[in-house]
């Protein structure tokens, strides 16, 4: 996350909103942007039904700990029509490549 | 994974957070608008 924060003036060139999303519950998301002192985009809960949204992206629940109830790592670009422009799913502890995610933005700016 | 690059992305209304204030995220209120949506398995991980 601290990642996206980084570059979140880059994602806007693109007209781009960043989003990130998680099981866990608004006031944990509050402490999380808390402890890394400000984030500036949303965090939204996907407590409940727990990983819905992600289970319609195909991706809850994660493959390697199916136990702990968590999606997988994964990056969605959404184009201006509401179309899957990019899609990655990574490892549990990748750190995603946020130059490779402004490059699939650049291709359809 | 079951979505494809070219498919309708599913829209969704969440609770959220923005910079510690409450709100709601609907996807299809960005329509006009490139959205990434990043998800992580959990708050507190270090990446």
């Amino acid at each position: 996350m601290p990642a996206f924060e980084a570059d979140l003036a880059n994602f806007a060139g693109y007209d781009a909103q960043v989003v990130g999303i998680s099981t866990d519950s608004v006031p944990c998301h509050m402490a999380f942007q808390k402890s890394l002192g400000g984030v500036t985009f949303p965090l939204a809960s996907d407590k409940w039904p727990h990983g819905e949204v992600a289970k319609a992206y195909g991706i809850f629940p994660a493959t390697a700990a199916p136990q702990l109830g968590i999606n997988e790592r994964a990056v969605f670009v959404v184009d201006k029509d509401g179309k899957i422009a990019w899609a990655k799913v990574y490892d549990l502890n990748e750190q995603p490549d946020v130059a490779e995610i402004l490059d699939a933005l650049r291709k359809i700016a | 994974m079951a979505l494809k690059v070219g498919d309708q992305a599913p829209d969704f209304t969440l609770p959220s957070s923005t910079g510690e204030t409450p709100g709601e995220f609907q996807l299809s209120s960005y329509r006009g608008k490139n959205v990434v949506l990043v998800f992580y398995p959990l708050d507190f991980t270090p990446v």
